[in-house]
């Protein structure tokens, strides 16, 4: 294993110091903008897609060395609260789902849970505070820590000292002796307790809530003297790491108005959500509760703002490893491929034609890689001979997720460093190696996950993994069939429907956008009269399919019995029309 | 039959047999050998949402062992699965039998721990609290090399009931695996919990072990490491998988290097001796939170073979 430091592995942006964030983070808009604004917001994304890392840089600390501000003078301010798997969904948690006050004692729990990581950020902050006006620290201490604990239940809340010790470390230390009373009463109410004689589970307890204590302890903030009189924002990470009860809790949150002086942005994995409902069984929804950003939809939306993106980043990555190199000339493509494609691109524009079809120059060099591939399998009957390398394809075969990118280019940065002398750097990686980790990753997907999600799973669940395996052949072996025909709309890599799927095809397509398979979007439907479904294959999946990555994609209007017949036995899929049959076409635009 | 620590089983007199019906023929084999000294009554769980060779299992284990109680667990419900481990500890302590022995070999590590823990809170009913564990001769044996599986997938990260440990908001994660032969359990525990400090332990065979065992553990500790190439904060570490006082030796060692203010969560993943292990480190240290990571899939079919070796040892 190479001792070398790979500029692409992974680093928790929580680990990260404030000049490694500057660094290395990449702003985006217009959704960094979006996330920013004083109201509650729902960042969505797959893992790897940087949702963390924004979080991370709008941290006090960035943004001060950012701007080259003060505390005093922050436009917010934001404390990261990141929900660990298995932190707050303790298993003796779920006994209480059956009973009446789950949603009071899970509140509890998590606004316990965000005021101490609250009390932690200010704790560093308390340098700021202007202990010489210690009237208006008194008042806050009075009114939004000791009364507002009283009333939620605390029966003797310790006196602040004001002789020069931290306010926020004395709150901070009785906030841990709540949270040590709270796993207590956990232990208590296991499954495990009742069995000693005697015991009963009973909750006597504090009962701390969002809107009459958290909230005002956090908008009262911006009276301490020496603090900035912005607006707070507290920033839930992997907030679908919450049970189903905590996020109707959260969500409940979401649907209070306490907007603009604390926001609550919650970022949390597409599909993994537990619930969009509220305890009172509302359902929260944007933009009526929440801004909602979906870091996926750049890639389908602005591809050359998220290739800079992806520039920015390895190339700010590469700087940091100490290597000043183009993200061109690091990740080179195949030159005799490209030079091939070249040749056939100047000849479809010298001819005005393509397999004896008009075809206009903007459209040539779409047409060439199509024409290519064939010619591939024609001559050599070799598809695999395709090479997937070259800074432009590996962005958009990385398919909108930032850490595909970066988790395949570490991959190829060590199979490369392995065989690099002692002394040696890598100054690249050669086009053969981007090409058998970018396929040994699809294979991967599509294969191996497949075979780990079905052997010895349930049954209902071997039959919905065997269907998306099913879909999934079919929509990429039909894309390739178009691809290296001779029509003229030949690259395709989305299906849209025409009708409202039913519930048996809706699962298998959501199983498959859940796992990564597909992404989900919706375009207007082929009468106009609305929107319908769309669902663009993941890109990485390519490679398996002989499929070209780069570029725009047309989509292929399908039926849902079309999907049906794909789904129980593999068929291609036929093309949908106004009336339900025959061949028509539309591009992405 | 090679039997070490016999003299804790020649020891008991009276005692009640606890065991899991399972899909590895271990289980049937050590019953068998203790049907020599016949238990007072004999407690089977039994996983009803497992597989169908379950229930061939506990035909087996009610024509063996006498007085045969069964009781249901389910690996989708750990509520339910402790009450049933509740009610069996429950009906021994009102039987009045203070000796329990426990053939740890083919519970999970989830129901094993919480087993443990609901035998400790009552240990006071009991005179003696053994173990016995059965060792496999191959693991995935219709399998050769890289090919072998135990399990497939991360279903789900739980904390496992009795053991929530201490895990304050704000502060870093340190994560402790004692990982085996299944190194995309590993993997996917690793990506879900995301630590900021990561202990990854190779379990090592001893000596008499077979070479394919030693081999295996190399492989798949290597493709552990591999993954772990590309992370920052990773240690790797080694403990012996069939020792449990050298096991606890380990973990201890490792738990005085993490300072408390880092939350500490803890993943079995190995043998049940060193989850035997594990839960004597977790009785003087409840700090640390014990994780259970249930896979997708068992390799039911060709889990593995009995070994014909047995080590009974005391629980505590």
């Amino acid at each position: 294993m190479s001792e070398m430091k790979n500029p692409f592995s992974v680093m928790s942006p929580e680990g990260l110091s404030t000049e490694e964030v500057l660094r290395l983070f990449v702003e985006v808009a217009p959704e960094f903008n979006l996330v920013k604004e004083p109201r509650h917001s729902m960042v969505m994304g797959f893992r790897g897609t940087g949702k963390s890392m924004m979080f991370r840089y709008m941290l006090p600390d960035v943004q001060m060395a950012k701007n080259n501000i003060t505390f005093h003078e922050l436009p917010y301010l934001a404390v990261h609260v990141p929900i660990k798997n298995a932190q707050l969904q303790l298993t003796e948690l779920t006994c209480l789902d059956s009973v009446h006050s789950s949603a009071l004692i899970n509140e509890h729990f998590l606004v316990l849970h965000v005021w101490i990581v609250v009390l932690k950020a200010l704790r560093e902050y308390a340098r700021f505070l202007d202990m010489s006006k210690l009237d208006q620290v008194k008042s806050f201490v009075d009114e939004c820590y000791a009364d507002g604990l009283l009333s939620c239940g605390c029966r003797s809340v310790p006196e602040i000292i004001f002789d020069g010790s931290d306010v926020f470390t004395q709150m901070h230390k009785y906030a841990l002796s709540l949270f040590a009373d709270f796993l207590g009463f956990v232990s208590q109410s296991s499954p495990l307790m009742p069995m000693l004689p005697g015991s009963a589970i009973r909750y006597n307890l504090p009962l701390l809530s969002y809107k009459l204590f958290l909230v005002p302890f956090l908008r009262r903030l911006r009276t301490l003297p020496g603090f900035p009189d912005c607006d707070f924002h507290l920033l839930v990470d992997d907030a679908d790491n919450l049970s189903e009860s905590q996020t109707l809790v959260l969500n409940t949150w979401l649907s209070c108005r306490t907007s603009p002086d604390v926001n609550v942005k919650v970022a949390a994995q597409l599909g993994k959500y537990k619930t969009f409902y509220n305890v009172n069984g509302l359902f929260v929804e944007s933009p009526h509760d929440f801004c909602e950003i979906n870091i996926c939809e750049r890639f389908s939306k602005d591809f050359p703002k998220y290739r800079e993106r992806i520039r920015e980043i390895v190339e700010r990555r590469l700087k940091d490893a100490g290597q000043n190199c183009g993200v061109e000339k690091y990740f080179p493509n195949c030159e005799e491929q490209e030079r091939a494609i070249s040749k056939i691109t100047d000849d479809i524009k010298s001819t005005g034609q393509c397999d004896g079809q008009a075809c206009r120059n903007n459209d040539a060099p779409r047409m060439a890689r199509a024409v290519y591939i064939r010619q591939l399998g024609e001559k050599q009957n070799v598809r695999s001979s395709y090479r997937y390398a070259g800074f432009e394809q590996l962005v958009w075969l990385s398919s909108g997720i930032v850490r595909y990118f970066l988790d395949a280019a570490a991959t190829m940065f060590d199979r490369v460093a392995k065989s690099a002398t002692p002394e040696g750097e890598v100054g690249q990686i050669p086009f053969a190696i981007q090409d058998a980790v970018i396929r040994m990753r699809a294979e991967d997907r599509m294969f191996l996950q497949f075979a780990k999600m079905s052997v010895g799973a349930p049954k209902e669940r071997i039959c919905l993994v065997e269907q998306l395996q099913n879909l999934t052949l079919s929509i990429g072996d039909t894309f390739h069939e178009r691809l290296v025909s001779k029509k003229s709309e030949r690259k395709l890599f989305s299906i849209a429907l025409t009708n409202t799927p039913t519930r048996d095809v809706l699962d298998v397509l959501n199983f498959g956008v859940e796992h990564g398979y597909f992404h989900y979007a919706t375009i207007g439907n082929k009468s106009g009269t609305g929107k319908t479904w769309l669902y663009p294959l993941n890109k990485s999946l390519a490679p398996h399919f002989g499929l070209d990555p780069i570029g725009d994609a047309g989509y292929l209007f399908v039926t849902n019995d079309a999907l049906r017949d794909a789904i129980a036995s593999r068929r291609l899929l036929r093309e949908a029309t106004p009336t339900g049959c025959g061949e028509q076409m539309e591009l992405f635009d | 039959m090679d039997v070490r620590g016999e003299e804790v089983f020649r020891g008991l007199t009276r005692y009640a047999y606890l065991c899991a019906a399972s899909y590895e023929d271990r289980v049937v084999g050590t019953a068998r050998f203790v049907s020599q000294t016949p238990p007072m009554l004999a407690h089977v769980f039994h996983a009803q949402d497992c597989c169908m060779q379950i229930g061939t299992s506990v035909a087996m284990l009610q024509r063996l062992l006498p007085n045969v109680r069964l009781f249901a667990t389910l690996l989708n419900d750990p509520l339910e699965t402790a009450r049933s481990i509740g009610r069996s500890v429950d009906e021994l302590v009102d039987s009045g039998v203070r000796e329990v022995l426990v053939d740890i070999s083919t519970f999970t590590h989830e129901q094993l721990l919480i087993l443990f823990r609901v035998l400790w809170l009552k240990r006071n009913f009991f005179s003696k609290l053994c173990c016995v564990y059965s060792h496999a001769r191959d693991y995935s044996y219709d399998r050769a090399g890289e090919d072998k599986w135990l399990s497939k997938g991360s279903r789900c990260i739980r904390s496992i009931i009795g053991y929530p440990g201490r895990v304050i908001p704000g502060q870093p994660l340190a994560l402790i695996l004692l990982a085996g032969f299944e190194h995309e359990r590993a993997v996917s525990v690793i990506t879900q919990m995301e630590p900021n400090r990561l202990f990854v332990g190779i379990g090592e065979a001893a000596n008499e072990e077979a070479s394919w065992h030693h081999d295996s553990i190399e492989r798949f500790s290597g493709l552990i490491r591999d993954f772990c190439a590309m992370r920052e904060g990773v240690e790797t570490y080694h403990f012996p998988s069939y020792d449990v006082e050298g096991t606890v030796k380990t973990l201890a060692d490792i738990l005085s290097r993490i300072s408390d203010d880092v939350n500490v969560v803890v993943v079995p993943m190995n043998t049940k001796l060193s989850t035997l292990a594990l839960f004597r480190v977790a009785l003087t240290c409840d700090r640390i939170q014990l994780c259970y990571a249930q896979p997708d899939a068992y390799n039911v079919s060709a889990y593995s073979i009995e070994g014909g070796r047995l080590t009974f040892l005391a629980m505590t």
